[in-house]
């Protein structure tokens, strides 16, 4: 039987063992720690406090962000938007050095809830785009 | 002994993959509420002052960066005046599905990010950050960031800089704080695990016009 240990942990995620253990929505006392608004990031105003910018030690926000502004561009399909946000997240977390099973996790979780959860973000957003 | 630490520490990632899957569970459960996934909007309280964090351009003004800028009162309610001009401004600059024809004449002098990077209508550019804020009673100067995804699929990071300037009750671009953009960005992880971005090129010490004077 293979034991586990932090070796192969770290073998397993590509980073170092406590990298893959940091898990932060990058706020703090209800502001967001690199000084931007309140959903500048993964989450909305009321949610980025529990949605989480940092997953397994890899930086999402960016791809977040992107995915935000894209929503909220009058006529950008939705469609187009959640796809450009699985394949950011699975870049942008290859060149954090995730390896391949931790970045398609990464990606898969936001990649699920975003379908589960967009449809009235994106219906909001574009309403306020297009006008 | 080593054994011991060992089963510590993963009794620990145990915990914390636990939680993580609550989490997410209460999230998923919490999905009922659509507020909770539906950005309309907020007011921002940053030194005392008030920022309208809505509609339009709500992106563009979540990206303000006042926090941390050692800004004085008197400042940032210069800057939250000038939000909604400056958040357009931006908006127009990304150009995401706008045509430069509906841009103001006078924004005509503006440096185009697209045209200097090569990137076509079909490349989402997006804003990362407004921030490196210099206020003096008639000017605003500050940089911004933006980003998009590259040809091999990266996020490419880019750094211009404005200043405007108050005209009646309004505030517009008046011209660029230096004669070039900072241009494109190295933003690697740092300890932390958050991205810190610097300029690829050294930036000129005396260069076009800077507001020299003092922030208020």
């Amino acid at each position: 039987m293979q034991e586990c240990n932090i070796e192969l942990t770290r073998q397993v995620q590509g980073g170092g063992f406590w990298d893959f253990l940091k898990f932060d929505s990058g706020t703090s006392h209800g502001e967001r720690e690199d000084g931007n608004a309140l959903g500048a990031g993964c989450g909305t105003v009321k949610s980025d406090a529990y949605v989480p910018d940092m997953l397994f030690g890899i930086d999402v926000s960016q791809a977040c962000f992107q995915h935000d502004q894209s929503y909220s561009t009058c006529g950008f399909s939705r469609a187009t938007a959640d796809t450009n946000l699985s394949n950011n997240i699975l870049k942008d977390c290859d060149s954090q050095g995730g390896n391949f099973l931790t970045c398609n996790v990464i990606a898969g979780v936001y990649s699920v809830s975003v379908s589960l959860f967009g449809a009235s973000a994106f219906k909001q957003a574009q309403a306020q785009s297009c006008y | 002994m080593q054994e011991e630490q060992q089963v510590s520490r993963l009794h620990k990632f145990r915990r914390l993959f636990e939680s993580l899957f609550c989490g997410v569970g209460l999230l998923f459960f919490s999905g009922c509420c659509t507020e909770y996934f539906v950005d309309k909007g907020h007011v921002d309280w940053v030194g005392g002052i008030s920022f309208e964090i809505k509609p339009p351009y709500l992106n563009e003004k979540k990206a303000f960066n006042l926090r941390g800028q050692n800004l004085s009162p008197e400042a940032l309610q210069q800057i939250s005046e000038a939000m909604p001009f400056i958040a357009a401004f931006t908006n127009a600059q990304l150009g995401n599905g706008i045509s430069y024809a509906f841009l103001p004449a006078s924004d005509f002098k503006v440096r185009s990010i697209r045209n200097i990077q090569n990137l076509n209508t079909d490349i989402f550019l997006a804003v990362k950050s407004i921030q490196n804020w210099q206020i003096t009673a008639q000017h605003i100067q500050f940089n911004t960031d933006y980003f998009y995804t590259g040809p091999d699929g990266h996020f490419v990071y880019y750094r211009d800089n404005y200043i405007f300037s108050r005209s009646d009750r309004k505030w517009v671009f008046e011209k660029h704080a230096k004669s070039e953009p900072e241009g494109l960005l190295a933003c690697e992880k740092g300890t932390s695990g958050w991205r810190v971005c610097m300029p690829l090129k050294p930036t000129k010490e005396f260069d076009s016009h800077p507001l020299s004077v003092l922030p208020l």
